[in-house]
């Protein structure tokens, strides 16, 4: 069952990537003008039916956040790699266990492009 | 890595014809998601791993069905069936009981 | 604490254990007290049935003032008259709990003959269905009536769970309920124990997590998100749907267990039910 259920997620989530990539390109590379407010990703990663990520970090320009997460400040420098970054919001506990941060991309919490976006908009902070 | 996984979904994409899937969506192929879907919830539950929207996501797509609406109740099946795909899979994943560190002193 | 694990290894040899599975509810109960203990070095043990109240100084103002003038009392009152009100069979509660009212600290028990745990909920509906009267609902409605006077008589009594030694069951319910405790559910993939041991004191959105240990002594609470008094499984569901995972049968074996576990880690701690909350 899990094969079969795999292989119609690729092709479903291929076809999205699809009509998602005219859209990607251009903000992938608004990704480095430090223009935080007008990013999509800000909105999903706010957004308490989505990200949620104040709920347990503070990050520049969100209200009441918790504190059960670092606060997310210098991420360039601190995760050079865009592909580490994503790999912990994808899945925190392939980074660390016992994480209580929720797999955002492995249990589709936010689809993939959603989830690009967020990435995108975490890195800039 | 993310460049290859583009090129892959592109040549997925092309290989289908993106607007494929939903030419060639008829009932019985939206009837059979759906039973897949609760196969798979059913499954997530003999574990106790069911998820909260699983259940109605597939009430849902039933009910899109039956007024026609086939690449709605598709989407919806399709959603459920991975997550009680994912249910399941996080409950087999915690089988062996283990004690987490951060209790331990 | 090194001898400890000499000693506990030495049996695992000796009875061929894994050292994982080794561990007695007692030693379970020592190591849950203990990590709370060290967490919060500075309060004291009998604060923690006041949950989050013992932690969070600006809530607990807000929770002495409520308890001033405590929103569960006219449930408490309307609780009495149930169990004053004979059934239609002219039988009442006392003749099934003969030590009734203050009987909260009795529960969750295990039932030998019946080879499960019961817990009070339940034992007040298998009263009621062996008078010939309907159940009551587990999660809202007149049930919290009822335990809320048992509750409030029971006050003062102290948690003391016991896992009987001389039926293997029992401590099968009560690994069980462990580890349900301990396991990742919902699509958010929490344990319940990521949220109020992991994280306990710290603060989720606005909402500062209570540690776990003292979380049985006060049910059921009258919660203001709720308007009214609510029970324990009602906790239990709410706090499995907001991770997004199904909930499970209040009174079902699952919960059951749950709460047998849960209530063991509080023994030795005072009930003061019914509660306030936020
Ligand atoms: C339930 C709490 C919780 C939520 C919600 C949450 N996180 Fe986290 N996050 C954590 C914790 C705890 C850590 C610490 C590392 C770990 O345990 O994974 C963390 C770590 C991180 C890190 C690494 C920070 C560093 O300094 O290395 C990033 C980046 C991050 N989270 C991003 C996000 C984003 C983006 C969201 C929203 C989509 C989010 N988190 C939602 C709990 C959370
Ligand atoms: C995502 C975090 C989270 C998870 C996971 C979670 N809870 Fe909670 N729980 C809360 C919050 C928030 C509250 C309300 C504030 C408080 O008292 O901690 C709460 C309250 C409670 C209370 C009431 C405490 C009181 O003093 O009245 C109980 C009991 C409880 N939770 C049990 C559980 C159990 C059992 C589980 C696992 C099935 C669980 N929780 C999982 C967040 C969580």
């Amino acid at each position: 069952m899990i094969e079969t259920f795999s292989r119609k997620v690729a092709t479903l989530s291929g076809a999205a990537l699809l009509a998602a990539g005219a859209v990607l390109t251009p903000l992938g590379a608004s990704a480095d003008n430090h223009g935080g407010s007008e990013m999509p990703g800000k909105a999903i990663a706010f957004d308490r039916g989505k990200g949620n990520c104040l709920a347990c970090h503070h990050i520049e320009g969100g209200q009441s956040p918790g504190n059960i997460g670092p606060p997310l400040v210098a991420m360039k420098a601190r995760y050079p790699e865009r592909a580490k970054l994503h790999a912990q919001i994808y899945d925190a506990t392939t980074i660390n266990p016992e994480s209580a941060m929720p797999p955002f991309g492995k249990h589709y919490v936010l689809s993939p492009e959603e989830l690009d976006l967020v990435v995108d908009y975490v890195w800039t902070l | 890595m993310r460049n290859k996984t583009v090129i892959y979904a592109l040549l997925l994409g092309l290989a289908l014809g993106a607007p494929l899937a939903s030419a060639s969506l008829d009932a019985t192929a939206v009837q059979a998601a759906i039973s897949a879907a609760e196969d798979a919830r059913k499954q997530a539950a003999s574990v106790n791993g069911e998820w909260r929207d699983t259940a109605k996501k597939i009430k849902e797509a039933k009910k899109m069905l039956a007024e026609g609406y086939l690449a709605k109740a598709m989407d919806l099946a399709t959603v459920a069936e991975r997550e009680g795909e994912l249910g399941y899979r996080q409950m087999m994943a915690q089988q062996e009981f283990e004690m987490p560190a951060f209790i331990k002193h | 604490m090194s001898k400890k694990i000499l000693i506990a290894a030495a049996l695992a040899v000796a009875v061929g254990l894994p050292a994982g599975a080794m561990a007695t509810p007692e030693e379970d109960r020592i190591q849950f007290r203990n990590h709370f203990q060290d967490r919060f070095s500075e309060v004291p043990l009998e604060e923690y049935p006041n949950g989050v109240y013992a932690i969070d100084p600006v809530g607990r103002e807000n929770w002495e003032a409520i308890e001033e003038f405590p929103p569960y009392e006219p449930f408490i009152d309307t609780g009495r008259d149930m169990w004053e009100k004979p059934f239609a069979n002219g039988k009442t509660y006392a003749d099934c709990f003969p030590d009734g009212p203050g009987i909260a600290h009795k529960y969750p028990h295990w039932d030998k003959d019946k080879g499960m745990v019961m817990t009070l909920p339940l034992a007040l509906n298998n009263c009621r269905e062996a008078n010939s009267e309907e159940p009551l609902k587990y999660k809202k409605g007149p049930i919290n009536d009822l335990l809320s006077y048992i509750a409030f008589e029971s006050r003062g009594e102290v948690t003391n769970v016991v896992v009987p030694e001389d039926d293997p069951r029992a401590l099968a319910a009560y690994e069980d309920g462990k580890k349900f405790y301990y396991t990742r559910r919902g699509q958010l993939n929490f344990s319940c124990a990521h949220c109020h041991v992991q994280n306990g004191g710290l603060v989720l959105r606005t909402e500062t997590l209570s540690p776990s240990l003292g979380h049985t002594t006060h049910f059921p609470v009258y919660r203001s998100k709720w308007g009214t008094v609510g029970t324990l499984h009602r906790r239990f569901t709410g706090c499995n749907k907001q991770v997004r995972a199904k909930p499970f049968e209040a009174h079902g074996e699952e919960y059951r267990n749950l709460e047998y576990f849960l209530t063991y880690m509080s023994n030795g701690l005072e009930l003061n039910g019914p509660g306030a909350r936020k």
